[in-house]
């Protein structure tokens, strides 16, 4: 009552404008903001073109839905519940970390088995399964240009070198690990096929999902 | 889309069976009883569905909403704990709703195109009032563009509260916030849609351009 046209007292009243066309405010509130009202046009104004737009959204047409949403009798089978995307998850994680642990392994292996003398009698089949696991690597690193090469040659040299000397004391349990290189190779490609189906599975499920 | 073999065709016989009070119906449905469920799909179906075109601003993907609303409610109805089902419902659809515009991130909020799609949306009522046929055509879709350009959180109050016609109470409630903050972002949004609308003076009614 007492700054009437202070730009913060129109504020405030403008701020009981919305529930007071609701009729939300007590009546002290009420008396005091009609009262107001009666001398401010500009917030007349602000209160009517408000009424009027609650009018227009209160009369817009109603949408139907073109058809209905009832549950067929029993959805038996429910759609993929979180649950069961969590387990598809887990499944994928679980292959990729065996598959890591066996890929690592079968390096260590491949590595130690170079520095070692060559057997004789050792499996041809592990040997070569070995070697064609070996050479995409080989193939990536003639690929590169000459300066890449240059600038890492020496490290990779390092490493194969440390990888070796590593290595070389388990060389004495090779009789133990060769006879079961061809087996981890097929359970690794086994794992990996399941892996990425897993993964390609789950990654449409999450993006129908998403669609809904 | 996924849930398309999980819907019966229309019902009709459920419409207009008598009416039993939510609370009975949820009770016989949380025991399994499917043609409670759907009696209460019915009764609700045109609000869920309602509430996701105007939020959404697009039939298909509102109907996509409503069918997953209803497969969530079917499935976490042990956790209905009572109050309004209603507001429970347009929770979960306002949940749904979310979940689209979080899926279409980095795209604008759905398109304006689809809007001119809503002449073909079939309307509630064939003879429409004075004040329904102001608000069709091109009014009705600046109404609509009005709703997109709104913040969210806003833009439901709003559907809840003006265009679905809900209480603060139940509005509240369905938005998960309490009465206060809702009575506060329903001024804010309504404020914003008067200046949204004010931009357009040609297309409101001569009342509107009193001021
Ligand atoms: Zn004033």
């Amino acid at each position: 009552m007492f700054e009437r046209f202070s730009p913060g007292r129109h504020r405030r009243f403008r701020a009981l404008l919305s529930p007071y066309l609701d009729g939300r405010l007590d009546d002290v509130q009420v008396r005091r903001l009609e009262q107001h009202l009666r001398t401010c046009a500009p917030c007349q104004g602000e209160m009517q073109t408000l009424r009027d737009t609650v009018g227009l959204l209160r009369s817009l047409p109603r949408a139907l839905p073109r058809r209905s949403f009832t549950l067929a009798e029993r959805p038996a089978v429910l759609p993929p519940t979180p649950a069961y995307l969590w387990g598809m998850r887990a499944a994928t994680s679980v292959a990729a970390i065996a598959l890591m642990l066996l890929f690592a392994g079968d390096f260590l292996g491949t590595f130690s088995r170079e520095a070692a003398p060559a057997p004789d009698s050792g499996p041809a089949t592990a040997q070569e399964a070995k070697s064609a696991l070996a050479e995409p690597q080989e193939g990536a690193k003639t690929q590169e240009p000459p300066s890449a090469m240059a600038a890492e040659d020496p490290s990779t040299q390092i490493e194969d070198e440390a990888f070796a000397q590593a290595a070389a004391p388990g060389a004495t349990d090779e009789e133990d690990v060769l006879p079961t290189t061809a087996l981890e190779v097929a359970l690794g490609g086994l794992l990996a096929a399941l892996a990425l189906i897993t993964l390609f599975a789950t990654r449409r499920l999450r993006r129908r999902r998403a669609m809904l | 889309m996924a849930a398309s073999g999980y819907i019966s065709p229309v019902d009709e016989s459920l419409e207009f069976t008598s009416d039993p009070p939510d609370a009975s119906l949820v009770a016989r449905a949380q025991e399994g009883d499917m043609h409670a469920f759907n009696q209460l799909v019915q009764r609700y179906q045109r609000q869920v569905y309602y509430v996701a075109f105007r939020m959404l601003g697009d039939s298909h993907l509102a109907e996509d909403v409503a069918q997953e609303t209803f497969l969530r409610a079917y499935r976490g109805l042990s956790r209905f704990r009572g109050g309004s089902l209603k507001a429970w419902l347009l929770r979960i659809a306002s949940n749904a709703c979310h979940d689209v515009f979080r899926s279409r991130r980095g795209r604008q909020d759905l398109s304006l195109d689809s809007l001119m799609e809503e002449r073909e949306a079939p309307w509630a009522s064939p003879d429409p009032s004075p004040e329904e046929e102001a608000v069709s055509g091109e009014l009705g879709r600046e109404i609509q563009r009005g709703l997109l350009a709104l913040p969210r959180d806003q833009r439901m109050v709003l559907i809840l509260v003006d265009v679905e016609g809900m209480s603060y109470e139940e509005a509240a409630e369905a938005v998960g916030i309490p009465p206060g903050t809702l009575r506060s972002r329903l001024s804010r949004a309504r404020a914003k849609l008067r200046d949204h609308l004010l931009q357009k003076r040609e297309l409101l009614p001569p009342s509107f351009r009193h001021q």
